[in-house]
């Protein structure tokens, strides 16, 4: 009987818990726009039809100071790729005090790792989120999809360097600060079928368009450029993908995902190492015959893989950054 | 008021059963649970995000604690059975099914996996159950990445709406800090009582000797399996409130690194304890949170040295902490607990 009762207690004590905050939190929720809806254009009607609109500034009030906030993978999987982007943005920020910063008013940073986890990237966003931030900086394809409804509902624009289809689109209060990986793909595949004549292997003088191998992580971030919208677009121009190569972020397997064993071995072929990552990259890379015939890099640079992946990749002809 | 003085003796076998025994201890426990649950009145999103954090490893954990700590079973696929559940209620809510329902479906379809995964139990034991169970940590991210992109969503995953009750949407800390302590404070009656029932003193009697359990008459083989099912129904239900909290899951978050992690919070707790996974858990979590912040200081501190080589001090930290716990309290944190509880109770006597 009596645990019953306490089982009771329990219940209501939980339930009214969970009813009590409806009143309190119920603007919140019911102001959280789905990703779907564009805050950014609803809003635009007001900044021109406002006449309440404050005036820009020109000038900074004497000590003001604009604090900037950053995070990313800088203990993680990502960490190649993501520390020298933190310590870069520290870089710019002095160069940017130097000048005299925004308008007088001083830069500051604030910065965290997320080891590449979404709990961390979570936690870091509530911690920022109470500081009132003027705009976040993120880094991560993961963490732009985790937090981009977060970040509509809260309306804190978020300029992302993590720029899969997903976090991108519908549009909403994330901004890409590069091109979408799948349109990064495309640009290379534009250049490429421009440039063929020019760039085409001795080997493969006897082809028309080229064919290309992609090898990539076996992840959000790796296979962000492998969306259907960029087959189609290949196809489109007449660009054959013969092979998929990924490897696990822990560098240490390879898996393949080819068309043909025949598509491999009888044509040379352009290959972009989409987001490298050192051994797991160049191992993958050796499993690509004629391998070469290096064209393009990723989004970002190859020099996690070092000399190793260099003298795999960049021997003749020199690479050409798509 | 909440110890148990001399001379305050049970009086029947229902008190005696009892987890709380004196007015003291109903009384404290009705004031946890009544701050536990008015903390989102106060607390800012920053804490509660933590707390959030934190709940969802303890349900984890608790289960594990039932398979390693009393079962003495070892399992490294616990986070794989927390993508079974977090997939499961994504694709229900999808699919129009209430979150309510599927927060219990993602569980059982969990427990059923995680059954599975523990057939091998027959046969083996220790580093090679172990070796077994890791075959789901490759197996079932490999599944929800390459079988049925078109419902799993592939590599990129799938976005998952937030629940809702009764026009209400849980899409902030304080909203989604109800249905998670809920469940903590559920799964944790359910994994203290469990312990004292025939179910879990034949986990006991398996852990301690298996051979021995089965003379006594405890058929291993099938409670070996319950603790399997009891385990990945736990990892599924954090699973359901993971991906509803997150509303972004890919295979990507249920990594082994995840598993090891909440094997690493059941040693640190104090296997064998129902008090074990709450300890554990919330040292662990907020050993990497003071680590992740505790970076950026060093930086404001030493400006001249790279951001990267700071950052990497944080798991290096994190790393000598808890070798160092190990060494000292091998036993885990629950331990400590009993240790302090019994000091207090014999002061001013050491023993």
């Amino acid at each position: 009987m009596k645990k019953s009762i306490t089982l009771m207690v329990l219940v209501a004590l939980a339930l009214s818990a969970c009813a009590t905050p409806t009143a309190t939190e119920a603007p919140k929720a019911t102001a959280a726009p789905a990703a779907t809806t564009a805050p950014v254009a609803t809003e635009a009607p007001k900044a021109t039809a406002a006449p309440t609109t404050p005036a820009l500034r020109t000038k900074a009030n004497p000590g003001e100071k604009i604090t900037l906030y950053h995070y990313g993978d800088v203990t993680g999987p990502y960490a190649a790729i993501t520390a020298p982007l933190v310590s870069g943005f520290d870089d710019a920020v002095k160069a940017l005090n130097a000048k005299g910063g925004i308008r007088g008013a001083q830069v500051a940073v604030e910065w965290s790792d997320t080891g590449g986890k979404l709990e961390n990237a979570i936690s870091t966003y509530n911690r920022f989120r109470e500081k009132k931030p003027l705009i976040l900086f993120m880094y991560g394809s993961t963490e732009t999809e985790g937090l981009k409804d977060r970040l509509a509902e809260d309306k804190i624009p978020n300029l992302t360097f993590g720029v899969s289809g997903p976090g991108s689109y519908p549009p909403g209060w994330v901004f890409a600060g590069v091109p979408i990986y799948s349109d990064q793909f495309g640009l290379f595949l534009d250049w490429l079928t421009a440039n063929w004549a020019k760039v085409k292997p001795a080997k493969g003088q006897n082809l028309d368009a080229p064919r290309v191998a992609v090898v990539t992580w076996d992840t959000a971030y790796g296979r962000g450029a492998l969306t259907p919208e960029t087959q189609a677009y290949a196809d489109k121009k007449g660009v054959k993908i013969v092979s998929k190569e990924f490897f696990a972020d822990d560098a240490n397997s390879c898996r393949k995902e080819s068309r043909s064993k025949r598509d491999l071995h009888q044509h040379p072929r352009a290959r972009p190492g989409a987001n490298s990552q050192g051994l797991g990259l160049a191992r993958c890379a050796r499993r690509v015959p004629h391998r070469r015939q290096q064209l393009g890099a990723g989004s970002f640079d190859a020099r996690a893989g070092g000399s190793r992946l260099r003298r795999f990749l960049w021997s003749p002809p020199e690479p050409v950054v798509g | 008021m909440a110890l148990r003085l001399a001379g305050d003796f049970d009086t029947s076998y229902g008190h005696d059963m009892a987890v709380i025994r004196t007015r003291g201890q109903w009384l404290m426990t009705l004031v946890f649970l009544v701050a536990l649950f008015a903390l989102p009145f106060f607390a800012g999103s920053g804490v509660l995000g933590t707390l959030n954090l934190i709940g969802i490893s303890i349900i984890v954990v608790h289960g594990l604690n039932l398979l390693v700590g009393y079962t003495g079973q070892i399992s490294l696929g616990q986070a794989a059975f927390m993508s079974v559940g977090a997939y499961t209620s994504a694709v229900l809510v999808k699919n129009g099914v209430s979150f309510w329902l599927a927060l219990p479906t993602a569980g059982f379809v969990a427990g059923m996996v995680g059954l599975l995964f523990g057939l091998p139990a027959l046969r083996i034991k220790g580093f090679y159950l172990a070796m077994a169970t890791l075959s789901a940590q490759f197996i079932i991210p490999w599944f929800f990445r390459n079988v049925r992109e078109d419902i799993f969503g592939g590599m990129p995953g799938l976005r998952v709406p937030p629940p809702e009750l009764g026009g209400i949407i849980f899409n902030s800390q304080q909203t989604m800090y109800f249905p998670i302590m809920g469940v903590v404070v559920l799964c944790t009656i359910v994994a203290k009582n469990i312990a004292r029932t025939r179910l879990g003193r034949a986990f006991v009697a398996i852990r301690d000797s298996d051979l021995a359990a089965e003379v006594l008459g405890i058929h291993g083989f099938t409670y070996k399996l319950r603790a399997f099912f009891l385990s990945a129904f736990y990892a599924g239900l954090a699973g359901s409130l993971w991906a509803h909290y997150a509303r972004s899951i890919n295979p990507e978050q249920f990594s082994l690194l995840n598993s090891v992690w909440y094997l690493g919070m059941v040693i640190v707790g104090g296997m064998g304890s129902a008090l074990g996974p709450i300890l554990g858990a919330t040292f662990i979590r907020l050993l990497e949170e003071t680590t992740i912040q505790f970076s950026p200081l060093l930086g404001k501190i030493f400006p001249e040295v790279q951001a990267g080589l700071l950052a990497g001090l944080g798991p290096l930290l994190f790393g000598l902490v808890l070798m160092l716990f190990l060494v000292f309290e091998p036993r885990g944190l629950a331990h400590r607990w009993e240790l302090l509880k019994a000091a207090w109770r014999l002061r001013p006597f050491a023993h």
